[in-house]
């Protein structure tokens, strides 16, 4: 069953455009990247479909049309997003940020809170142990955990994930994705994925689609795309991929 | 000694209308980063919405409670109305819009209800109270005490309550709050609202004092600001406290310090923000944080 | 249309004030893209002089010429406080005081000391300008709106100042001066006579202002307006550049306020409340705080809107209507138009040449 579909979405920021009718569409329950260089379109995709940017054309979520709708209640409607830097609210504590993501949960799973909590927290021990710490205090990685269990504790049908790999060490970015991954298919979460990282991203995903200047170029299952030359070649190429950021 | 403690006590009591609109300001700072020069003058129509009522025959508490509840209402609706359009902008804009509202409100108050000053009868009687030697009327006391425990509830709110952490976060990242479906626009209204009914507790409670007229809240918010400015916006804390420093300070320097009269008792806060923010330019509880470019 | 009127233009009423106009000439470096402009600035204070020199009394009478006066010298005060708004992101609440410093200086130094007035307004210029590096010094160590609320800060303390230095400043009952008259031989009354000096200070002022604005000043403000960070990183010392725009944005208004106080000849403490301030960020605003054209429509509403609501309210609630139109006309503007009425005047005329010039480019592209 198709949980979100974009139909030529177009959008552009102070009159630069962005995107430039974008196509795609994630099933209920699946792991999906979004691949490409920087200014590809990843971020503003994201952005298009949490509705933190104005958009032409149409976004489907759930069999309802909410383009144009405001960021808050597409959120309501069970779509989590770990924004592009984290989000993170600095002053308040670890344990107020993860609270903040059990509150934008719909009501019918408020009795489960406790639960999950325990859940997140056995994923990410460190937001147990430094629940009562500054959330500011906390290392980019850190950071980075907290934003994905803070989005997840929503209990969001859809996650969007802005590059968690962003400034992060690769061996806490696998760590990371690989919790992702736990989760997603623990508690039946579609997840788009948005990557610069190519070779990381196709290890975890189910399928991916590759953007370029604000368009779909490519798209197939993570199988396909690592086999396709023309991907390998422009994304995957040497062993250390993407920039530094 | 005595002396100096009676002066500290009643500087005390009326650093608490200056630590109640400074909270007040802080909150409307931190939700919408707007310098709140209204403040003062919308405390001071909930003063005269107390008066009318109570001349007309209600029981003070009573009329305390409409009021608070219209003040919320009507602070919330300046915030709709006049910031929403303006939501954002660079401080000098949200700065302009709130002299607007001072100077507008101010006039619309002496329209409707007049220049002269009125009189609000003190709800604790006319007797006083000796504290260690000090005499305070029960009015003193009996007003520190329901802004006392307004600030403390205020603060219980912000702590303890979902809504206030749901504000907190509006207030401290409207970005990522929308994400996780908090209505910032509504945050900031009830923010608002909540900064004017923190006010409002102060200019009704203390009317009997100010006595009630357009400008009785003019120099409170000049200390206020002042105090806000000593706390350090981000703070509310510090802004309460700062508030009740500057209480007892411009008291003791109007007794005490030859050549200040209560003409130029403005001069002591402001002297003493001077050199705070010379030594710490963040406030005395503020935090330095790292700007981005 | 040659700059070889300026000289021509200026020198006739300037015959006292030739001290300010002769140092002007080699103190400013030469200023790109000003020829133009400044002709035509030129030619139009020319004609406006010439109209206000030969203007029989029937035509404009000594109380017309009187707020003509005010509607200049508020010009000059909220010139200087642009610099603050539209270019140093910063604000003064405090405008309103240092115009009353400016106006008692000379006010003291001409009533007590004998000073001639020329000499007493340009020591208002000087003390202005001390007066405002004092209160900016700290801007040094703090952030832009501190420095408004130091200001503020100066514009409540100063009425009770006044009142209380009554061996310097007259207390409650102020100064007051003899009558400004013309040169003897000259047939101006002596608001009008005023008012060619008033004129042609302004225009001196805006025009030395906006060369300072258009060369390496202008720019180091604006980089550190939009980003103090950035300005930073290129080296830009913008708490110092700060200082430096207030002190002179201080100078302006006293020397507005001096002029000011020969127009009215009395200066009482309660001329320069915090009202004045209000009215004068109003000015600014309402004008476009960008514009130095903005700050003549700012002080032409400062002074005539109160004038106008007079008919219509009851006299003892003017003052309250006259705040609800400055508080009604601030809103207007900022929600409405965002760069004041001068913004919207010339967004009218860049409408009209951008169409003229795309009319005339289509037809090229067509043919």
């Amino acid at each position: 069953m198709t949980l979100l579909q974009l139909t030529g979405v177009r959008a552009a920021y102070d009159g630069v455009q962005a995107l430039h009718g974008m196509d795609l569409a994630v099933t209920g329950g699946e792991m999906v990247a979004l691949l490409g260089a920087n200014g590809a379109g990843k971020t503003t995709t994201l952005r298009a479909i949490s509705g933190t940017v104005s958009v032409e054309g149409a976004v489907v979520f759930d069999e309802r049309d909410v383009t144009g709708w405001a960021a808050h209640r597409v959120a309501r409607l069970g779509v989590g997003h770990v924004p592009e830097g984290r989000g993170t609210f600095v002053d308040l504590t670890v344990e107020e940020n993860l609270t903040l993501g059990t509150l934008a949960r719909g009501s019918r799973l408020r009795g489960q809170v406790k639960e999950d909590l325990a859940a997140v927290h056995e994923l990410f021990p460190i937001l147990r142990d430094f629940s009562r710490r500054q959330a500011g205090a906390l290392s980019g990685g850190q950071q980075q955990m907290l934003a994905i269990a803070r989005a997840i504790l929503g209990r969001p049908r859809l996650l969007l994930v802005d590059e968690p790999s962003l400034g992060l060490a690769p061996m806490v970015t696998t760590e990371i994705l690989r919790s992702l991954r736990v989760l997603q298919a623990e508690w039946q979460l579609a997840v788009l994925l948005a990557e610069q990282n190519a070779r990381r991203a196709l290890a975890v995903v189910d399928r991916a689609y590759v953007l370029e200047s604000g368009r779909v170029v490519a798209s197939g299952s993570a199988a396909e795309l690592r086999e396709n030359t023309a991907v390998q070649d422009a994304y995957l190429g040497a062993e250390q991929t993407g920039r530094p950021a | 000694m005595t002396e100096l403690w009676q002066q500290v006590l009643s500087g005390l009591g009326s650093g608490f209308i200056y630590a109640s609109l400074a909270l007040a300001i802080c909150l409307v700072f931190q939700g919408t980063g707007a310098v709140n020069f209204a403040q003062g003058v919308m405390a001071t129509a909930s003063a005269y919405l107390a008066w009318s009522l109570v001349s007309n025959g209600m029981n003070f508490w009573l009329a305390l409670v409409l009021v608070l509840a219209a003040s919320f209402v009507l602070g919330a609706l300046i915030e709709r109305v006049f910031i929403r359009p303006v939501e954002g902008s660079s401080p000098l804009v949200m700065l302009t819009v709130t002299v607007a509202l001072l100077i507008g409100l101010q006039a619309v108050v002496a329209l409707i209800w007049g220049d002269d000053p009125q009189q609000l009868q003190s709800p604790f009687g006319g007797g006083s109270v000796e504290v260690f030697g000090a005499r305070l009327t029960a009015q003193q006391l009996g007003a520190a005490a329901v802004v006392l425990v307004t600030l403390l509830l205020a603060g219980a709110f912000f702590r303890f309550t979902t809504l206030g952490l749901r504000m907190r976060a509006a207030a401290q990242n409207p970005a990522s709050a929308r994400l996780l479906s908090i209505d910032v626009g509504r945050m900031l209204a009830l923010g608002w609202g909540l900064a004017a009914t923190v006010g409002a507790v102060a200019g009704v409670i203390f009317a009997p004092t100010l006595g009630v007229s357009p400008a009785m809240m003019d120099s409170s918010l000049l200390l206020a600001l002042a105090a806000a400015t000593l706390g350090g916006f981000e703070s509310r804390g510090g802004a309460v406290v700062g508030g009740l420093v500057l209480g007892v300070a411009a008291n003791l320097a109007s007794r005490y310090i030859p050549g200040i009269g209560s003409d130029l008792q403005l001069v002591v806060p402001f002297a003493v923000i001077f050199l705070v923010l010379l030594l710490r330019p963040q406030g005395l509880f503020g935090r330095v944080s790292s700007v981005r470019a | 249309m040659s700059g070889a009127r300026t000289p021509a233009v200026v020198r006739p009423p300037a015959e006292r004030d030739s001290e300010i106009t002769v140092s002007t000439s080699h103190a400013l470096p030469p200023a790109p893209r000003v020829g133009l402009r400044t002709a035509w600035w030129t030619a139009a204070l020319a004609v406006v002089l010439l109209l206000a020199a030969l203007a029989p009394a029937s035509v404009i009478s000594d109380f017309q010429f009187f707020q003509l006066n005010r509607v200049v010298t508020f010009a000059i005060a909220i010139g200087g406080l642009n610099l603050l708004l539209g270019w140093a992101g910063t604000i003064s609440a405090g405008h309103g005081a240092l115009f009353g410093i400016g106006a008692y200086t000379t006010a003291i130094l001409v009533a007590d000391h004998g000073v001639p007035w020329p000499l007493a307004v340009l020591a208002s210029l000087v003390v202005g300008l001390v007066v405002g590096a004092l209160l900016g010094l700290p801007a040094l160590r703090l952030g832009g709106m501190n420095l408004g609320l130091i200001t503020l800060a100066i514009a409540l303390l100063l009425p009770p100042l006044l009142t209380r230095l009554d061996w310097l400043t007259g207390g409650p009952f102020g100064k007051t001066t003899p009558r400004v008259e013309a040169p003897p031989g000259l047939p101006f009354s002596s608001p009008q006579w005023l008012f060619l000096v008033n004129l042609v200070v302004l225009a001196v002022v805006f025009w030395l202002l906006s060369n300072m604005l258009r060369g390496r000043m202008g720019r180091a403000l604006d980089a550190a307006a939009s980003s103090r960070v950035m300005a930073a990183a290129h080296a830009i010392p913008t708490n110092r550049i700060t200082v430096a725009v207030f002190a002179v944005s201080a100078a302006v208004a006293a020397l507005g306020g001096a002029l000011f106080h020969l127009t009215t000849r009395t200066s009482t403490p309660d001329s320069f409340t915090f009202l004045l301030s209000i009215s004068l960020i109003a000015g600014a605003v309402v004008g476009g705080s960008r514009s130095f054209v903005g700050a003549i429509i700012g002080a032409a509403f400062v002074v005539f809107v109160p004038e106008s609501l007079g008919g219509f309210v009851d006299p003892a609630a003017a003052g309250q209507w006259q705040q609800v139109v400055y508080a009604a006309a601030l809103l207007l503007v900022i929600y409405f138009f965002p760069r004041g009425l001068a913004g919207l005047v010339r967004q009218a005329r860049n409408r009209l040449v951008r169409r003229s010039s795309t009319n005339a480019r289509s037809q090229e592209e067509q043919s």
